[in-house]
C-alpha cells in the first residue's frame, strides 16, 4: 500500500489517497520517524491519526493557512522530509500548546513540531533572526542585553542588581551539545 | 551563613530588561504580605528562547538554573513544605517547570543533563519546586491577608484578563490553571470589585513567541486579542507575564497604526492592579513605564 499526497487544484489544498502503485505514491518514511522518536516529544508521530484537531485549534493557522500542524505531521510521515525541513513556515509554532491540549491521542502536535525544527535546525536549516538569538544567547546567557546599565535603572527604582552566569561556564556547557554548539556551521543556506 | 525566611526568585531575561515595573509592583504587593524575594547570582535564560533549535541545550540552561538554587537552598528558610522558586515570568514559569518534571521522570534525560552540569560542576538534584508568584497568592493565609488589606475598590470596571498560554499548558505539569476556561486570574481581579469580562478566544497566545521569526504575525495575533478585548467592553487589560504585557501594551501604539483602529486600552500587571487596590500609590508600582495611557480610565478610583 502506497499514500501519498495529491494537490487538488480546484480546492487548493491536499488529499490523501491511497494506491497499489509504487509510482503514484510515497512510502511511510521509517527513517524520519525514527529520527523524531529519538528526539523529545517527537514519540507523537505514532500516535497521530491526522484528525486534524490541532489545526482546526491553531490560532497561528487561522492568520495564516500556510501553517498547518496536521499538514506538517502527515508530511513528516508520508516522505515530505525535504519539504517541511527547508520550510521557514514550521518555525511559525507559537509553542502555545492548545493543540497538544486538544490533540485526541494526547500525541502532543506541539512537542512533534518541536523536534522537527530541532531537527532542521541540525542540518543547518535556522531562519536567520532565530540563529541571532542563539547568538546572544550563546555567548552571554540571556536574550537581551543585561550589563550596567541594566543593574543601574533597576537600582534606580528600588530593585536588586542581577549577576548573571559566567560566559566561560555556560560555554563550558554549552559545549557539547549536538546542535546548539555548531549551529553556525555553515552547512545550508539559512531558510529565511 | 544567617538563614532568613523567604523564596528564591528567578528574573529571567525580560523583566530585569525591559519590564522592571511587573518586579516592583510585586515586591510591592509581596512587602505588604510579608514575602521575601531573593535573587541568587549566577542565573542564565531559562532556556525557552533555544528550545525550537535544541531542546537539548534549553534542558540545560534549565537545569543549571535549578542547580544553582539546589546549591544555595540552605542560605533561605522557605514557608513552603519544600525549597521553592517563584518567577514572575510565564516563559520561565514552563520552561523550568517542564525541565524540572523531565528531570524527575525521564532517567536517560537526568544522566545525559547531569554528565553535561558535572563539567561546570553542578549537580541537579530535584529538589526545588516552580511556582509562578501568584500561585503563592493562592496560599490561604496569604489569600486573607491580601483580601483584608484592600482599601480601594474598583466597583464598576470592566477588566479582560490575559492569563498567558504559558501558565496553563502543558496542563499536567504546569497547574497555575485551567487551559480552556480559566478564572483563577478573573477571581484575583474580582477580589477588589472589578468585574472581569468573557472575551472571544480569551485563552488564546498574545503572539509574543513569534515576535523573532515574524514580527508582523505576532502583531496579527495581539491586535486579535485587543479586538475581541475591545468588543467586550473592556475598559482595562491585566497580564500575568512581561511578553503578553509587551504585546498589549508596549506594541498597542504600533497595532493602531498598522491596523488603523484606536483601542486606548490601560494594560497593568496584576501586582499593579491589586497595588493600586491595596491603596499604593501609581509612582510606588512603577506605572509611568506602562506605556498605554491608563490615568483617564483609572481617575475616578484613586
Amino acid at each position: 500500500m502506497y499514500f501519498s499526497l495529491r494537490k487538488n487544484e480546484s480546492r487548493g489544498d491536499h488529499i490523501l489517497s491511497f494506491s497499489s502503485n509504487k509510482e503514484s505514491g510515497k512510502r511511510i518514511d521509517f527513517d524520519f520517524i525514527n529520527e523524531l522518536i529519538s528526539r523529545t516529544g517527537g514519540i507523537g508521530v505514532l500516535k497521530c491519526m491526522s484528525c486534524g484537531i490541532c489545526s482546526a485549534s491553531c490560532i497561528i493557522r487561522k492568520f495564516d493557512e500556510d501553517f498547518n500542524p496536521r499538514k506538517i505531521i502527515i508530511k513528516a510521515i508520508l516522505g515530505g522530509k525535504e519539504e517541511i525541513l527547508k520550510d521557514e513556515k514550521i518555525w511559525f509554532c507559537a509553542t502555545c500548546g492548545l493543540c497538544s491540549e486538544r490533540c485526541a491521542k494526547n500525541a502532543k502536535p506541539e512537542e512533534v513540531i518541536i523536534a522537527i525544527t530541532n531537527i532542521a535546525a541540525e542540518q543547518g536549516f535556522i531562519p536567520k533572526s532565530i540563529r541571532e538569538v542563539c547568538k546572544k544567547v550563546r555567548e552571554t546567557g540571556m536574550i537581551y542585553e543585561l550589563d550596567d546599565f541594566t543593574n543601574f535603572k533597576r537600582t534606580k527604582v528600588g530593585l536588586p542588581e542581577v549577576k548573571k552566569v559566567d560566559p566561560e561556564e555556560l560555554k563550558e556547557l554549552l559545549k557539547e551539545t549536538k546542535i546548539f554548539a555548531n549551529f553556525d556551521e555553515e552547512r545550508s543556506e539559512d531558510v529565511v | 551563613m544567617e538563614i532568613s525566611e523567604g523564596y528564591f526568585y528567578f528574573p529571567g531575561c525580560t523583566i530585569p530588561c525591559r519590564e522592571n515595573n511587573y518586579e516592583v509592583s510585586a515586591r510591592a504587593v509581596a512587602r505588604v504580605l510579608g514575602i521575601d524575594l531573593y535573587i541568587l547570582d549566577g542565573f542564565s535564560c531559562c532556556g525557552a528562547s533555544i528550545e525550537a533549535v535544541d531542546r537539548f541545550a534549553g534542558f540545560l540552561l534549565g537545569a543549571r538554573n535549578l542547580a544553582v538554587v539546589e546549591e544555595n537552598s540552605d542560605i533561605l528558610s522557605c514557608p513552603e513544605s519544600e525549597c521553592c522558586l517563584l518567577t514572575l515570568c510565564n516563559g520561565c514559569y514552563r520552561e523550568l517547570s517542564v525541565v524540572n518534571d523531565i528531570l524527575k521522570t525521564d532517567f536517560g534525560m537526568l544522566r545525559k543533563v547531569n554528565g553535561a552540569l558535572s563539567r561546570v560542576g553542578k549537580k541537579y538534584r530535584g529538589t526545588v519546586s516552580i511556582k509562578h508568584f501568584l500561585e503563592v497568592l493562592f496560599n490561604e493565609k496569604y489569600l486573607e491577608k491580601l483580601r483584608s488589606k484592600l482599601v480601594r475598590s474598583f466597583e464598576g470596571l470592566k477588566v479582560a484578563t490575559q492569563v498567558g498560554c504559558h501558565a496553563t499548558s502543558p496542563r499536567e505539569i504546569v497547574k497555575f490553571d485551567d487551559y480552556e476556561v480559566p478564572t483563577r486570574l478573573d477571581n484575583i481581579v474580582e477580589m477588589t470589585g472589578a468585574k472581569a469580562v468573557d472575551y472571544l478566544d480569551r485563552n488564546k497566545c498574545c503572539g509574543a513567541p513569534l515576535l523573532t521569526i515574524s514580527e508582523e504575525m505576532a502583531l496579527i495575533l495581539a491586535h486579535y486579542k485587543l479586538f475581541n478585548m475591545k468588543d467586550a467592553e473592556a475598559q482595562l487589560i491585566v497580564t500575568m507575564c512581561p511578553f503578553c504585557q509587551i504585546m498589549l501594551d508596549t506594541m498597542q501604539e504600533r497595532i493602531e497604526e498598522d491596523f488603523s483602529e484606536k483601542y486606548g486600552l490601560p494594560v497593568l500587571y496584576i501586582t499593579q492592579f491589586l497595588g493600586l487596590s491595596l491603596g499604593l500609590d501609581p509612582d510606588d508600582l512603577d506605572m509611568k513605564n506602562n506605556k498605554a495611557p491608563w490615568e483617564e480610565v483609572l481617575a475616578p478610583f484613586l
